[in-house]
């Protein structure tokens, strides 16, 4: 009796000293919190990919829910009018051959003007490393509707051979491959990604010890030399980095090759599962491909982690170089800085420009029809369209549907980019510990999984009984939005964590400070921008966020549903006013951020 | 009043076992040194006493509580054991200024403002850093910040202060100057001191009672001469002291049980135990510290292998055969190289240890010689 | 090890959470199909009685989903007909999303509409009906065709082929069918632009496609090309029918994959230069009298017309979730829809026509059954019978 009472007294004795510890309670909360909200939805992928849906019961031949491999067995090895083949295996070798073309564009072009600007006399490199990380803040898709707009052409019929504004300026006419199928896909994504890569191999250089460079220039080695010997290897780790999440970003990527492939010559794994999904036989196979991108994901993150696990010593910031010599670009300077600034503005401004542009024609793609009639008409322009159709500034649909947006986006950022805080907090103090690395694990998961079967989940786990006050709520987005962006937000939190010694933090613990004194006091006011990062980053995504909602908003709720509901409804001057008004705001949103605290995206990502 | 009592403490990194079965009593104002080579379990116990980090097992009892005890599940958390910190690389907040650092602990105890200014600045006067009042730790030296770093653990005037290796960072002439302080401090703030550190020199100079430890294992607990003088074994032998010890390989037969029988560097010398002896002594290694190797004199003979003038005092290694034998002479001599050489060995602080296990045997004089 | 444990807690208790609750809040299918049936043995004055009494008892809104913004406009004719009626506002909503809704939250046996109209009658078959998600009501005094009782399709949308009959492709130029798979005939040749909402995605249009192939349209497909090549179709070609030879050189002719018909057809209007989009004919209404290209476009059927079949009829159904909570307003309003004021509160323009034929088409418009005559129309059961063989052709044909 006594031995028993003994050992239940020392069980609650050892809970309440696990307990007391922050790092092991947000372990566990965090643990059990990324089961429920990450877990399930993937278990539920998972399942999908191997059971009968409703659509599917007379194909199968089996009831609803009942266990089969037909979708893997149909999608990977059926023959019939070469199926697998066609919806498939070359959708798979086309998303492939795109994504590695998108990581060599987005490696050498942000690779090279990350070189540029840390390490040669190039002019004008606050105002160049300002407008380059725009294409990363704006959506994707922008920068493909830029693409067509830029290059359609009379001479090409599948954009009804409208006059794109290359032509309108110069006369010249791209052929058709250069405006539909794998090269503008593979370019658009490239271009969107290589501000990625400009961050992330940037930071590398900038903190990179330049005695290393420097011991090279003694023994009398050339500067090419240099390069290639000394400072490719040094920056590895980041562009294998670059180039893993470039590539599982793009192979995955939708909106891009779904908007660039009018001509229909180029078929991805990611528009061939939207396609399945929305085919009632063949949803299976939709959850097929999606766990083929999530294996792929996971192989290739594994394979990143492994790399820069591996080399990270290489890359220790000594934080003592001074002065770097910067190598003298001499008479290629001015030419070589043009360049760059004009493509910069090219891919950065001008579709900004281009968007505002678009909203202003009442013709589409005729210039001379410029007036601010879609932005200030009170007629309805179209009944089809939920709530109101008037010009975009007297439009309380969009008024409404734009601030529930930017609530919902600072909600998000604020439950992603704290949650992100405290794990990175608990995976930095609990290091070695199982638990800890399968939370922080779990917590890049939402990544993984394609955001339109994320809202399916949801949407799912909302029509539980539960549940049913999330159904159709903001604050369903909310959660959702929360989760899906957690990533990012956990991995700056994390690295920033990392880089506080923990003898920052125990020398309050041991006076006595509380644990929510020493984070608010101590520990966030160290890593403030990196911290303030960690919330933008899920703010920027959650902002242009659309497959994500899909299913779960209602309409009218939020930006981007309503920007949809115009755009399907051929009102396109409403939609590219709208989207130039969402990435004005995500820029603004970002540039006073900055200016307020000095944190930016590229603290985010960093590393 | 603060009595520190660690009973059977053992703390364990998945299979490596970092600290030992760790028993020890820290008396009541003692100044006690963590001594031993990196990675040998210092650091980790001083830090299990502290409570930043959690033993596997074990209690530790500070005072009168028990604040650890991994039978009852008992783990108190180190802002309840009253105690300071100070580490190694000092851990200044750096977005506060130096009054702030010193305040920030003060105003969580609830200090009331004049107090806290009070206190603040006898603590920026007693460590003379009034000047740096206003500024942020990254615009001080590394010797300001050091005592930064001590005025902010001291204000709160903890009972037991635990220090790691907090000079390693310093200079060699800013840590001496550091050292002295630190033994002021001690005597002046009345408390408990349990200190970190890798340099024997240093453990020496501070302790009241060294600690040494290796590879997680306590290997001597006494005060800093009883360890210089009596090492318990081989390990604690060559550890302190510098020039290190001679160790000379030796094959003995009993002649009487406080007479022993040595043949050593190509002689047979008679070993005069301070105790009665018992054991086997055909297997042993003698210590002998190198100033208790008097040079130009006595019966043994040596080539001169180097000289070391260090002003004060100057090393000299002999080679006796296939031995090296290293002599500290007083003031500076310079030998030249290969010349030959007589030497005696004198003192009665002789040391005998088992050639297997490496523990003492016995303490005495050579004669013979 | 307690650690674990604790974890492993933690996690039945969020499954537990997140399963729990179990059964519905509905009283099951039982009570709604009993309604229906009690509904459909009323007259509708009872109806409307038995509508007004449980709207009244139950105090929430009506609620409706729809692949077509017609709804909107019904409900509102709804409520200005029956005061006493309110409703959430409406929203349209199609394909995947729609029947994603309905299929997770009937599924669950859940509440999540009253009312829906879906189209798509492959996916509405397998998804909703065999699944017995849906329930079906028949309106009074109606005469229905048999193909549209059960279940009930309340409207026919009409797609056709669209053009710029000012540009290259003049008024008389495009006359038959087998023009647009590009083939030269004996006295006119093939075009050779089409933009076409891509049958991958576009499910409508995999049904169109799939109906090309069925016996009816192998029959008016074999005489156009007749009429265009000189010479009967020959059936040793390789192709199952001429229905699959047609469609696959119609899909091999695409040139552009459009993703809003409306888009595509305001492209297209600008264009002189000849391009042929496929759309509904409803899109006609952007191009009233004041339209710069009112007289320039030419729509098969409408203004021009086509041998071989001139458009696509396909229906749009409407049904009772199983977990409705106001089943006899919901029938009544499927009663109001047939009847015209219904009818044309919501759908007051050309290429929608009601099922019931009493209800007079937009002035303008061709009769309905003109249009079927002339035209193929969507066949659950013939697309059903062969859909897994012609999709998957259909699939390779786009993705190649």
């Amino acid at each position: 009796m006594a031995g028993s009472r003994k050992k239940a007294v020392r069980i609650a004795n050892n809970v309440r000293s696990y307990a007391s510890k922050p790092a092991n309670v947000i372990t566990v909360l965090f643990f059990a919190i990324l089961v429920a909200t990450v877990c399930f939805p993937l278990l539920s992928l998972a399942r999908d990919a191997f059971v009968v849906h409703s659509g599917e019961i007379r194909d199968v031949g089996k009831p609803m829910g009942a266990f089969t491999l037909y979708h893997w067995k149909t999608l990977l090895f059926d023959n019939l009018y070469d199926y697998s083949v066609l919806t498939f295996w070359r959708p798979l070798l086309n998303s492939f051959t795109m994504a590695i073309v998108a990581c060599t564009v987005a490696v050498g072009f942000g690779g090279a003007v990350a070189w540029f600007i840390t390490r040669s006399d190039i002019p004008g490199k606050k105002f160049l490393s300002t407008i380059f990380v725009f294409p990363y803040i704006m959506p994707s898709w922008s920068i493909a509707m830029f693409w067509e707009n830029f290059f359609k052409n009379s001479h090409i019929v599948a954009c009804y051979n409208q006059v794109g504004m290359l032509e309108s300026l110069t006369g010249i006419c791209v052929p058709e491959w250069v405006l539909y199928g794998f090269f503008p896909c593979a370019m658009c994504l490239g271009i969107h990604y290589a501000p990625f890569a400009y961050l992330l191999i940037g930071g590398i250089l900038r903190n990179m010890d330049a005695n290393l460079e420097e011991a090279a220039t003694v023994l009398k080695a050339s500067r090419f030399k240099i390069l290639r010997r000394i400072t490719l290897p040094i920056v590895m780790p980041a562009l294998v980095s670059t180039v893993l999440l470039v590539f599982s970003s793009s192979i995955s990527s939708y909106t891009v090759p779904a908007f660039l492939n009018k001509n229909g010559s180029f078929p991805t794994v990611s528009t061939t599962m939207r396609s399945l999904f929305n085919t009632a036989a063949m949803q299976g196979q939709g959850f097929v491909i999606a766990i083929v991108l999530l294996i792929f994901s996971v192989v290739i993150l594994t394979m990143n982690n492994k790399v820069t696990g591996k080399r990270k010593s290489f890359t220790t910031i000594s934080g003592k170089s001074g002065q770097v010599s910067l190598v003298k670009l001499g008479r290629a300077r001015m030419p070589l800085a043009v360049a760059i600034m004009v493509i910069s503005i090219f891919f950065a401004i001008v579709p900004l420009v281009s968007f505002a542009l678009e909203s202003l024609l009442e013709v589409p793609g005729d210039y001379s029809t410029l007036s601010l009639y879609y932005w200030t008409t009170t007629d309805t322009l179209e009944d089809r369209v939920f709530g109101s159709s008037q010009g975009i500034l007297r439009n309380p649909t969009i008024w409404m549907a734009l601030g529930r947006s930017l609530v919902v986006s600072f909600a998000v950022a604020l439950i992603s980019g704290s949650f992100g805080i405290l794990i990175g907090y608990a995976a930095a103090r609990k290091r070695g510990s199982r638990l800890a690395r399968w939370m922080s694990n779990m917590a890049f998961f939402p990544y993984l999984i394609p955001a339109m079967s994320f809202g399916a989940v949801y949407l799912s786990v909302s029509y539980l009984p539960a549940f049913s006050f999330l159904r159709g709520s903001v604050f369903l987005l909310i959660v959702v939005g929360g989760i899906k962006f957690l990533p990012f937000a956990s991995r700056s939190g994390a690295n920033a964590m990392m880089q506080v010694s923990g003898e920052i933090e125990e020398a309050a613990y041991v006076i006595g400070v509380p644990w929510w004194k020493r984070m608010v006091r101590i520990l966030f006011p160290i890593q403030k921008a990196s911290f303030i990062s960690g919330y933008l980053l899920p703010f920027i995504s959650c902002m242009r966020e659309l497959s994500l909602f899909v299913l779960l908003a209602a309409p009218g709720s939020i930006i981007t549903v309503v920007l949809q509901d115009f755009e399907v409804n051929g009102l396109t001057q409403i939609s590219n006013g709208i989207n130039f008004l969402i990435i004005m705001i995500v820029l603004a949103v970002q540039f006073i951020t900055n200016k307020l605290t000095g944190a930016s995206i590229d603290k985010g990502i960093g590393g | 009043m603060p009595r520190i009592v660690l009973e059977n403490v053992t703390k364990c990194f998945d299979r490596f076992v970092a600290v030992d079965n760790l028993s020890m009593t820290i008396e009541d104002r003692d100044f006690i040194t963590l001594l031993g080579p990196s990675g040998c379990g210092k650091t980790t116990t001083l830090r299990m006493i502290a409570g930043l980090e959690t033993p596997t097992k074990g209690r530790i009892t500070i005072g009168d509580s028990v604040v650890f005890d991994s039978d009852e599940g008992i783990d108190i958390s180190p802002a309840k054991r009253n105690i300071g910190f100070l580490f190694q690389n000092y851990a200044l907040w750096p977005h506060m200024t130096v009054y702030d650092n010193i305040a920030f602990g003060l105003e969580n105890l609830r200090w009331s403002k004049g107090d806290i200014d009070k206190r603040v600045h006898d603590m920026m006067a007693m460590l003379k850093i009034e000047q740096f009042e206003k500024r942020f730790p990254s615009e001080l030296s590394g010797g300001q910040q050091q005592r930064v770093a001590i005025a902010r653990t001291l204000a709160p005037s903890p009972k037991v202060l635990f220090m790691d290796e907090p000079l390693s960072n310093l200079d060699a002439k800013l840590r001496l100057e550091m050292r002295s302080e630190l033994k002021r401090l001690h005597v002046d703030t009345d408390s408990t001191f349990v200190y970190v550190t890798h340099d024997q020199m240093e453990a020496m100079a501070l302790a009241t009672k060294i600690c040494l430890m290796n590879k997680g294992v306590l290997q001597q607990y006494a005060p800093p001469l009883e360890v210089y003088d009596r090492p318990v074994n081989l390990f604690v032998a060559d550890f302190v002291g510098n020039p290190t010890m001679n160790f000379i390989k030796a094959s003995g037969r009993l002649l009487s049980p406080d007479r022993v029988s040595l043949r050593m560097l190509g002689h047979d010398l008679t070993f005069n135990c301070n105790a009665p002896l018992a054991s086997d002594v055909s297997d042993i290694v003698v210590g002998i510290r190198p100033e208790f190797i008097r040079l130009e004199e006595g019966s043994l003979s040596g080539t001169v292998y180097t000289t070391l003038p260090s002003g004060m005092e100057t090393t000299v290694k002999l080679k006796v055969g296939d031995e090296m034998v290293t002599s500290v002479v007083f003031g500076s001599v310079d030998f030249s190289h290969s010349r030959a050489m007589s030497f005696s060995i004198t003192g009665s602080g002789i040391l005998l240890f088992d050639g297997g296990s490496g523990d003492l045997i016995s303490m005495g004089s050579l004669s013979g010689s | 090890m307690y650690r674990k444990l604790l974890a492993i807690m933690l996690c039945l208790f969020i499954a537990t959470g997140l399963f729990a609750g179990g059964s519905g809040e509905q009283g099951g299918a039982g009570s709604v199909a009993d309604a229906i049936a009690a509904a459909e043995d009323m007259t509708l004055e009872e109806l409307e009685a038995a509508a007004k009494a449980e709207f009244e008892a139950a105090g929430v809104q009506f609620e409706a989903r729809g692949a077509s913004s017609g709804m909107k406009k019904v409900l509102a004719g709804f409520q200005e007909k029956y005061p006493w009626f309110s409703y959430a506002e409406f929203s349209s909503s199609k394909d995947q999303a729609m029947y994603t809704e309905l299929t997770t939250a009937i599924g669950q046996n859940q509440y999540v509409a009253d009312v829906a109209l879906v189209q798509d009658g492959s996916s509405l078959k397998s998804m909703l009906i065999d699944t017995g998600y849906m329930l079906n009501y028949e309106p009074k005094g109606v005469e229905l065709s048999d193909s549209d009782r059960d279940p009930l399709s309340v409207l026919y949308v009409n797609k056709c082929f669209f053009w710029n009959k000012t540009g290259d492709y003049g008024t008389d130029y495009i006359t038959n069918v087998w023009q647009l798979t590009g083939a030269d005939g004996v006295d006119r040749k093939g075009v050779h632009q089409l933009s076409f909402q891509t049958p991958a995605t576009e499910n409508v249009n995999m049904n169109f496609l799939i109906m090309l192939t069925s016996p009816e349209a192998c029959a008016k497909l074999e005489a156009a090309y007749e009429a265009y090549f000189g010479e009967p179709y020959a059936a040793d070609d390789g192709y199952e029918n001429i229905g699959y030879k047609f469609v696959t050189e119609l899909m091999r002719n695409v040139t552009t994959w459009h993703s809003s018909d409306t888009t595509a057809v305001k492209n297209m209007a600008t264009m002189t230069s000849g391009q042929v989009v496929y759309a509904p004919l409803n899109k006609v209404k952007d191009y009233p009298e004041t339209n710069d290209y009112h007289n320039d476009l030419a729509i098969s059927g409408w203004n021009v017309q086509l041998e071989g079949f001139t458009s696509y009829l396909y229906k749009m159904w409407m049904m009772i979730p199983k977990t409705a909570r106001l089943p006899y307003t919901a029938c009544l309003l499927i009663e109001y829809i047939c009847t015209e004021a219904g009818f044309t509160s919501g759908w007051d323009s050309e290429g929608y026509y009601s099922v019931n034929p009493s209800v007079p088409v937009v002035e303008g418009d061709h009769p309905l059954q003109q249009w079927i005559d002339n035209g193929i129309v969507e066949d659950i059961d013939y697309i059903n019978s062969v859909y897994r063989e012609a999709s998957t052709y259909i699939r390779s044909l786009v993705m190649s």
